[in-house]
């Protein structure tokens, strides 16, 4: 029978603030199952979650896979990383090596078939190379019993580029964690977060975006509606490194309060430790505002149909946006929690994607 | 023939004033009215109390629409029977691409229920009418749009709901010379394609140039001072508001006296 043990510095702050606030990190519990040997190749890459939860992902791993798209090359389907369901793996360590100019598509699908008390995990590290391309899409969609925690780290080298687009629609506990490191002369990194949480889930996010390369960029945008009594913690850091002369990184967060129980933390920063560097940050957070309802209410939505309209625009942008199908499927489950079983075909539809939701 | 909607005896306003004095309006199917009055007339106020803002308090009166009393309705209800309010000011909702919003708002009416193909199809259409790009679609609503684009926005939505009587509230206001074009183009459209019934609320007449009008509406300082034919337009383009403010000022002073 698997015990439980508690990781600790799970995604830390870069520059810790005041204990009082419960914003430097977040309390982890996993089971203390059989581990295996931890894997090596990645290690020189670290990632957003913090060394322990990345080392206890490493050991915990049951499906490892790494991954190398020769130079030049665009790699035609998606590394395709799903976990959590009845034929997946429950973690996963993978690392994507991208040789110089080469491109690919890596999807992470955090699933369930039904309601449990699992911990599910998938542990990513990209090498990206020269110019190399990655897109990375992360779904997460699970049932209230699992816990999830993601965790990447992203290595890129000059005029390497790395966007990263987040559906966060639901578990009992995600954990996201995202660091790049050694970024490159010109490298550029794109951040887009999008999440839905309700009941008395736990979103805690993590984005630890260090430019250490003249003229490198990093954008992070995130958007997501809290219901219910949902708790939601949003770390987003911008690290101008000395060094990366001409960098820039913005970030920028719209957060919706649609529950009279929820919590919302956000602590975005701006770290400079060189000259001649650009960082914006900007954020919305507040309720829905009387007058943004009475607009709706004027075009025939009442309150709940309001909040429905929020979710569903999230979960329209990850149907329309899915690039598999499992990935697809995720977003289904997410629109059949928060919008009822009566919406996925409109969804769907919606979405101009042919075909009914797998079974 | 019956009125499409009814207001009598309405006297309204916020908690602290009251905006509204005993307005009598009625307007019937398929025609245009015009409601003008100089600033601080009460007439985007009228237009909200219709649509059954909450800011406002109705203390007397009552509104009807096809004969039922809508006065305590919540504003979704009316919208669903019908009515429309394209506002002044529309607001921004950040996350909420314009398209989901579209296609929510037209989910809502069973009547208007389509195929995601056909519905695409009828947005793609209305956006040439208005020579509006579909880039739009996939931006958040009004979100960073101009002024004239968000008017537009308003122009879309009345012809996608089709409603059955659309009160437009200074859609003219803050538009170039283009833009207003095109919005008396929706204009038009919306009379042509579903004969809905028009409020037009304004207090300039360039927007009225295209639009046949039935009636005209005078309010000043929150009362219905004058009513007549469409030639009451140039009439007030020409000579302005003063007449009716003196007309409503004689009436006071007759009822004091």
């Amino acid at each position: 029978m698997e015990g439980a043990a508690r990781l600790s510095g799970v995604n830390e702050l870069p520059t810790p603030t005041w204990n009082y606030l419960h914003i430097n990190d977040v309390p982890v519990s996993v089971p203390t199952g059989a581990a295996s040997p931890s894997y090596p190749p990645a290690e020189k890459i670290p990632g957003g979650t913090g060394p322990e939860a990345s080392a206890w992902l490493s050991r915990s791993a049951d499906a490892r896979e790494s991954v190398v798209v020769t130079h030049g090359q665009r790699r035609e389907r998606p590394v395709e990383l799903t976990v959590g369901g009845k034929d997946d793996a429950r973690i996963r360590d993978t690392l994507v090596t991208l040789c110089d100019d080469s491109e690919a598509d890596v999807v992470v699908v955090a699933r369930s078939d039904r309601d449990g008390d699992a911990t599910c995990g998938s542990r990513l590290r990209l090498d990206l190379a020269r110019g190399a391309r990655a897109h990375v899409h992360v779904y997460v969609a699970m049932h209230d019993g699992y816990q999830y925690i993601d965790d990447i780290g992203a290595a890129l080298a000059d005029d390497a580029s790395l966007d990263v687009h987040y559906h966060l629609l639901g578990a009992g506990l995600t954990v996201c964690g995202l660091r790049t490191e050694n970024v490159g002369f010109r490298a550029a990194v794109d951040v887009d977060v999008r999440y839905l949480c309700r009941g008395n889930q736990t979103l805690d996010m993590n984005y630890n975006l260090r430019l250490s390369g003249r003229k490198s960029t990093a954008d992070l945008n995130a958007y997501g509606v809290l219901f219910d009594n949902a708790r939601k913690t949003l770390r987003d850091t911008i690290d101008l490194v000395r060094g990366g002369k001409g960098a820039q990184g913005n970030e920028n967060e719209t957060v919706l309060l649609a529950g009279d129980g929820v919590v919302n933390k956000s602590l975005p920063v701006i770290l400079c430790d060189e000259e001649d560097v650009v960082g914006n940050h900007g954020a919305t957070i507040g309720s829905v505002s009387e007058e943004q309802l009475q607009y709706l209410r004027a075009r025939g939505l009442d309150d709940q149909a309001a909040n429905a309209l929020f979710a569903r625009s999230v979960i329209d942008s990850a149907t329309s946006q899915a690039p598999t199908a499992a990935a697809r499927d995720a977003a289904l489950f997410a629109a059949r929690r928060f919008l009822g079983d009566d919406a996925v075909d409109d969804v769907l539809d919606a979405s101009g994607v042919e075909g009914k939701e797998e079974a | 023939m019956s009125d499409l909607l009814s207001v009598s005896g309405l006297t309204a306003g916020t908690e602290d004033k009251t905006i509204l004095h005993d307005i009598d309006l009625g307007i019937e199917a398929g025609k245009s009215y015009v409601l003008m009055g100089p600033n601080g007339a009460g007439k985007s106020t009228l237009g909200h109390v219709i649509m059954g803002d909450p800011q406002y308090t109705v203390t007397s009166g009552t509104i009807a629409f096809e004969g039922r009393d809508i006065t305590s309705e919540t504003p979704d209800k009316r919208s669903l029977a019908g009515i429309y309010l394209s506002y002044q000011a529309p607001v921004e909702i950040p996350g909420v691409p314009l398209y989901s919003f579209l296609r929510t708002i037209c989910q809502k009416r069973p009547e208007l229920k389509m195929t995601s193909r056909q519905f695409r199809q009828r947005v793609n259409e209305v956006c040439e009418q208005l020579s509006m790009s579909t880039d739009y679609l996939t931006r958040d609503l009004n979100v960073g749009f101009s002024g004239g684009e968000k008017k537009k926005v308003e122009m879309l939505q009345l012809l996608l709901l089709q409603p059955k009587l659309a009160i437009l509230d200074e859609t003219d206001s803050g538009l170039d010379v283009d833009a207003l074009s095109v919005v008396s183009r929706g204009i038009e459209a919306y009379r042509s394609t579903c004969d809905g019934a028009l409020l037009i609320i304004t207090h300039n007449t360039r927007i009225l140039e295209r639009i046949n009008v039935d009636q005209v509406h005078v309010m000043v300082h929150g009362n219905m001072v004058s009513s007549g034919p469409s030639s009451l337009i140039d009439e007030i383009d020409r000579e302005g508001f003063a007449k009716y403010e003196a007309m409503l000022a004689q009436k006071a002073q007759g009822e004091l006296a």
